[in-house]
């Protein structure tokens, strides 16, 4: 197995595009992934030793953090409305259609989006990472899907058998 | 990857472009965690002139001083006693015992967070009455709780802040303290403006105007506690 320093030169920026789709916010995506870094690397003779699969690992732990983040986010914009930033993916300008379509995703939605599309898992696999069923993996898949509908080209819709 | 996959990557690539994280195994966990606390932009202090007009609304019926922030209850039913978070129930609870008094209001938030050495957010987890040196005290026991900084817009955990207390003493002697007993309660979030203080359990006191609670949903916050260290009616730093 490769030690830490080769994992984190390979995975480093994928795990950091990783985060952004979850969160949206490149401040967030950048804070979330480096703390995921920082516990595999605690936890590196570890997942060693049990032969995981370590970039899984690392998506199943930002996968959890992103949940009690936006948690706090949530609790924090309910009672000072607008005092915390907005995503920033709306600014992103090569896409702003999909960029908008994502901002209006349940975080569940993007998480399953992030881990099908951009991680290109099987459901299976997507269901494991988010420590969930896989019913409930094609629910989340199902409600993103109607939901970023408006925002995919027909080609694409196609493509995803919507 | 498919189109989506690839759009999503593109969007995150242009996203992320320029950052980039620090190798914990060359700087070190704690190194890297001190630097990302700072790094976490909230925009805090642009959108406190936004938080001061909830502010000023919510204290639209107030007067310029003399704003009583609760009272004692006057019977002990109808106080919450646990479980799913209700807000009027809750609200009376945490403000069973507290006294009145005079004080000059912070204005805004702003002034508020100026007057207090952190604010935080998070959850509260259960609330008790107590004594501490002949003195008597709301404990809320609390978690989850995220400092935000007025100075540099981060967003830090505060593990160390773990209690809040405000002096609040049962004196109806002819009905049973609902806190006499702590009460556990679930869903219930809470924004404070705290400063040290040395004579409560936990160290951290809210304001007079400084504890906001409300029940997960769309309720505003209400102010809940009563003298803390920044008040001439408390008792002593």
């Amino acid at each position: 197995m490769m030690d830490f320093s080769d994992f984190f030169r390979s995975e480093a920026d994928q795990l950091l595009r990783f985060c952004w789709v979850l969160t949206l916010d490149t401040d967030e995506a950048a804070d979330l992934a480096q703390e995921v870094m920082t516990r595999a690397y605690e936890r590196w003779d570890l997942l060693e030793q049990q032969d995981q699969n370590p970039a899984g690992w690392v998506r199943t732990v930002a996968v959890n953090l992103s949940r009690s983040r936006w948690r706090r986010v949530k609790r924090f914009r309910m009672f000072v409305p607008k005092l915390v930033a907005p995503p920033q993916a709306a600014a992103v300008a090569s896409d702003p259609d999909l960029a908008l379509a994502l901002e209006a995703l349940a975080l569940r939605q993007r998480q399953v989006i992030a881990l099908r599309y951009w991680a290109d898992l099987p459901l299976a696999e997507c269901a494991m990472e988010m420590g969930i069923s896989l019913g409930s993996v094609k629910q989340h898949l199902a409600r993103a899907h109607r939901n970023l509908a408006a925002a995919i080209a027909p080609a694409i819709l196609q493509d995803l058998g919507l | 990857m498919n189109d989506l996959g690839k759009r999503l990557n593109d969007l995150a690539s242009r996203a992320t472009t320029g950052v980039v994280l620090a190798d914990p195994s060359i700087t070190g966990p704690a190194t890297v965690r001190s630097e990302r606390g700072r790094s976490v932009a909230l925009g805090l202090v642009s959108a406190l002139a936004v938080a001061s007009m909830l502010f000023l609304w919510q204290g639209r019926n107030s007067g310029t001083t003399s704003v009583v922030v609760g009272q004692g209850q006057d019977n002990a039913t109808g106080f919450f006693t646990g479980g799913p978070c209700t807000d009027g129930p809750v609200l009376e609870l945490l403000q069973a015992g507290i006294s009145t008094y005079d004080y000059q209001p912070a204005g805004s938030f702003d002034g508020l967070a100026n007057q207090s050495a952190a604010v935080v957010v998070g959850q509260v987890a259960s609330m008790a009455r107590t004594e501490v040196n002949g003195r008597s005290y709301i404990e809320v026991t609390v978690s989850d709780v995220f400092e935000i900084s007025v100075d540099s817009g981060a967003g830090t955990p505060r593990n160390d802040i773990e209690i809040i207390a405000y002096q609040a003493q049962w004196a109806d002697r002819s009905a049973p303290d609902p806190l006499a007993s702590p009460v556990a309660v679930d869903g219930l979030d809470f924004f404070g403006f705290l400063s040290p203080w040395s004579g409560v359990r936990g160290g951290w006191a809210p304001g007079p105007e400084g504890l906001y609670v409300s029940c997960s949903g769309p309720a505003l916050p209400v102010i809940a506690s009563a003298a803390g260290p920044n008040d001439p009616a408390g008792p002593g730093q």
